[in-house]
């Protein structure tokens, strides 16, 4: 009987620590930080993400992580932790469909902490990421929805360049 | 006993006069009987072939030289003709030492030829200058008035005549020597002999005093003044061993006599405080003008040689900017020269605490000369180094250029003028570096004003001409510059030095450009082009390859007409009329200091330009026939090598839009997006869930 007790608490045990993510696969950690992230705990979804890239940092799951890094330290905010998260995103996948918006979250940082050259340089590396040409269209308009269930949206207009996250103006970028 | 000695002293008085008279005529009958003879003894002790005609003594230590000639050789075109000169010599050291100790040699109205002068000195330098240097150094004084110089009897007399004198004391190894240089018309200078006016000036050319004192293997120059009607100059330093070191400041006005001077309130306003106290510490000295150049800091070293002259180091500020000097001037065949002037902000050593720092300009001038068989050519390398200004690279950085065999000519009414056969012009803009060769340039340097020097150029230029005027204000400092250039009927393509689109234009051209310097470096212009081509024009290349249009690459056209600018943050195009058979073209296109391109253009394409495109010839079908083009707004924006491009609403476009549906816009959209974005995106977090308004 006692065997069988030990046995059940083994089980229950090993159990709630594979629940927590600790014997799970990348693909199982983001989910599990995807639901935190969906029911409003983002500080338990960043464990999650950051069990993923310690882990499994070559996984296909590293990427959203890396960047969902970055946009959870920007929560709080922790600029620098930012910076650094979004500019390992940038350097480890410098042709994801995200570059945009990484560096929408770096532009903002830099014009918070005041960087008018790093400012000036961001804003020239979004404007050269997209050639546009409006025939019919008035602009074009590119969106995401980010690790932390943020809607991130970016319209191009001809000359201005604009940055919605949840609805709200982030950024905008005028040439 | 009264009488005694009154008739002594008669006695006495005629026993000297006798002596004084036997011992004249005797040495004087002598001379002439040995006339010969001193000749031969002259030649030995001098340099050269010296002749007396004639020659005077009288006591107790005067001989007076008539007819002295001085020649390279006893058959050569004599050198220096003096009619009269005066030589007096210490009787006491003919008496104690048995020794000729010359003590004054004074010259009346020597003539000078300096051709011959040239060729005596040529072969006698040497020899004069080791004659002098171990003479006896006791007092002496030597004195020259009325120098003529002998012109070629072709050449007419020139203006009035000059009045010179020159004076070298030696004393107690005191020394001191003045000079002077003046002009007087034969009409004044009879009217003043006869009313002799006290407050009368001549009219200065020169005038100089040296005071010093000869030392053992040299003089110390205690203060040399130099001073003409407009300069003032104070140095001083000393002289050794054929080197010649020299400190002090010079005063120029170029502003002509007479003119009221400049507003002295504004000079101290517009400028360091520096000049204005100079001038008020130095009216002591005689100054009575007000000096526009200030030569200050003088720092000179150099040496002095029979055969040339040359500066190992002057360095000084010019009008607050540093400058430095340095070359060799040579004083025998061929005549070369090379000297190099550096202005601006590397040039002296010495940099005054209000002068422009390292943004400043530095100009640099090589002049270069020698004598070749068809005259003396005179050439010249300026070199002007730009400070780069703004984040463009669109600011000159360097302009390099190259005068060869120019002529100088000083004018009365336009003060200098200037002729350049042969001129290449260098420099390096946009990244590039360019070449433009000039022939016949025609300047004048008009200086003899008061607030602006204007420099003014013609000259032909690639097929048509060139004509220009710039100002130089020099109240402000450094000197501010506006220029007005015209070109008139030149062949386009040559100002692809000046501006790189130039390269696709063909065409002739006319243009008027104005540049200036302050308060940046600005050029802005209009020009007209008539029967010409534009060849892959960035614009129309962009628009020929994206609608397949390929006419587009070969524009003709018949007039082209837009105002340009060029600054240190970026250059563009306004008021652009472009009109041809096939395409014309209206709007503006700046690019900016970050390369980014703000630019509306409106374009009207023919059908027959259309028709070549597949996606234009469905369009085309909407339009009658009788509308014989069709007119695209654009806007033109973002980075230049990869412009943004929108379509402008018009009533063309509506009328498009109305009459294809709406799935074929996003179809073209797409088409135009696939030619636009060449690298496809790869994964990301599941988004690019892409939109279009």
């Amino acid at each position: 009987m006692k065997k069988i007790v030990y046995a059940l608490c083994l089980i229950i045990l090993v159990g709630a620590w594979c629940s927590n993510g600790f014997c799970a696969t990348a693909r199982q950690l983001y989910k599990l930080a995807d639901q935190r992230a969906a029911s409003g705990q983002p500080d338990f979804a960043f464990m999650h993400w950051r069990n993923l890239l310690r882990d499994f940092p070559q996984s296909q799951q590293a990427q959203p992580a890396l960047f969902a890094l970055g946009e959870y330290y920007y929560s709080l905010p922790d600029y620098k932790q930012a910076v650094t998260s979004f500019e390992s995103y940038l350097k480890k996948y410098p042709d994801s469909g995200d570059r945009l918006f990484a560096l929408a979250y770096l532009l903002r940082i830099a014009r918070l902490r005041g960087q008018d050259e790093q400012v000036d340089a961001l804003e020239k590396e979004i404007i050269g990421l997209k050639q546009l040409g409006l025939v019919f269209s008035d602009y074009k308009e590119y969106s995401t929805q980010t690790p932390l269930h943020k809607d991130f949206q970016a319209v191009f207009h001809i000359d201005t360049i604009t940055f919605y996250l949840n609805g709200e103006v982030f950024e905008k970028i005028l040439y | 006993m009264k009488r005694f000695f009154i008739d002594s002293a008669v006695r006495l008085l005629i026993f000297f006069l006798a002596f004084f008279s036997i011992i004249t005529i005797a040495a004087n009958t002598a001379l002439m009987v040995f006339a010969r003879d001193v000749n031969v003894r002259l030649n030995a002790a001098v340099p050269g072939y010296l002749s007396v005609k004639n020659i005077f003594y009288l006591p107790p230590n005067v001989l007076i030289l008539r007819k002295l000639t001085l020649a390279e050789t006893s058959s050569a075109e004599p050198a220096v003709q003096a009619p009269g000169t005066v030589v007096s010599f210490s009787v006491p050291a003919i008496v104690m030492k048995r020794q000729i100790l010359i003590n004054h040699i004074g010259f009346s109205r020597p003539r000078l030829q300096p051709m011959p002068l040239k060729s005596f000195w040529a072969v006698y330098g040497d020899k004069i200058l080791e004659y002098l240097r171990y003479l006896p150094k006791n007092d002496f004084r030597l004195t020259i008035r009325d120098i003529s110089w002998s012109k070629q009897p072709s050449l007419p007399a020139q203006g009035p005549a000059l009045k010179n004198k020159f004076d070298l004391k030696i004393r107690d190894q005191d020394l001191r020597v003045t000079g002077s240089m003046s002009q007087e018309s034969g009409l004044r200078a009879l009217i003043r002999k006869i009313w002799p006016d006290p407050k009368h000036k001549d009219d200065l050319l020169l005038r100089f005093v040296l005071d010093g004192q000869l030392q053992e293997q040299g003089f110390l120059i205690n203060a040399l003044t130099i001073q003409r009607e407009n300069l003032f100059s104070r140095l001083w330093g000393y002289f050794e061993q054929n080197r010649l070191t020299l400190n002090g400041f010079t005063l120029i006005r170029t502003e002509p006599a007479g003119e009221p001077a400049q507003d002295s309130g504004q000079l101290e306003r517009e400028t360091t405080a520096q000049p204005l106290t100079m001038l008020q510490a130095y009216s002591g000295f005689g100054i009575d003008f007000e000096p526009d150049i200030f030569i200050l800091d003088l720092d000179l070293r150099a040496r002095l040689a029979r055969s040339e002259i040359c500066l190992e180091r002057a360095e000084y500020t010019l009008n607050n900017t540093p400058a430095q000097l340095n070359g060799c001037l040579s004083l025998q065949e061929p005549f070369e020269s090379d000297m190099v002037l550096t202005l601006g902000s590397g040039g002296g050593r010495k940099k005054p605490p209000s002068s422009q720092p390292e943004n400043g300009m530095e100009v640099v001038i090589r002049y270069y000369g020698e004598r070749q068989p068809a005259g003396y050519s005179h050439n010249a390398d300026v070199d002007l180094d730009f400070a780069r200004g703004g984040e463009a690279d669109l600011a000159l950085e360097d302009l390099k250029v190259c005068i060869k065999d120019f002529v100088i000519r000083f004018t009365a009414g336009r003060n200098l003028d200037f002729f350049a056969p042969s001129t290449k012009i260098r420099f390096a803009a946009f990244e590039e570096e360019k070449e433009v060769d000039l022939k016949n340039i025609q300047l004048a340097f008009i200086y003899r004003t008061n607030r602006y020097k204007v420099i003014q150029l013609e000259a032909p230029f690639y097929g048509g001409s060139v004509f220009g005027r710039i100002w130089l204000d020099k109240t402000v400092r450094p000197w501010s510059l506006t220029s007005v250039l015209v070109f008139k009927d030149l062949q386009a393509h040559v100002l692809e030095a000046f501006l790189p689109y130039f390269t696709k234009v063909r065409g002739h051209l006319s243009s008027r450009i104005a540049l200036k310097n302050k308060p940046d470096w600005g050029l802005k212009g209009t020009m007209w082009i008539t029967q010409g081509r534009l060849n892959d024009l960035e614009f129309f290349r962009w628009l020929a390859e994206t609608f397949s249009l390929p006419s587009l690459h070969r524009v003709g056209f018949e007039e082209l007409e837009m105002d340009f600018f060029v600054k240190p943050r970026g250059y563009g195009l306004e008021d652009i009329h472009l009109q041809s058979p096939d395409v014309d073209l209206e709007g503006h296109f700046h690019v900016g200091g970050d390369r980014f391109v703000a630019s509306m253009i409106s374009l009207s394409l023919s059908r027959n330009v259309l028709k070549e495109s597949p996606r234009f010839t469905r369009i085309l079908r909407m339009f009658e026939k009788d509308v014989p083009s069709l007119i695209f707004d654009f806007q033109l924006s973002g980075p230049l090598e990869a412009m943004n491009f929108q379509w402008l609403q018009s009533t063309f476009k509506e009328r498009i839009q109305q009459k294809i549906p709406n799935f074929i816009e996003r179809k073209i959209e797409r088409e135009i997006d696939a030619i636009l974005e060449p690298v496809p995106s790869t994964t990301g977090m599941g988004e690019d869930a892409l939109g279009e308004g």
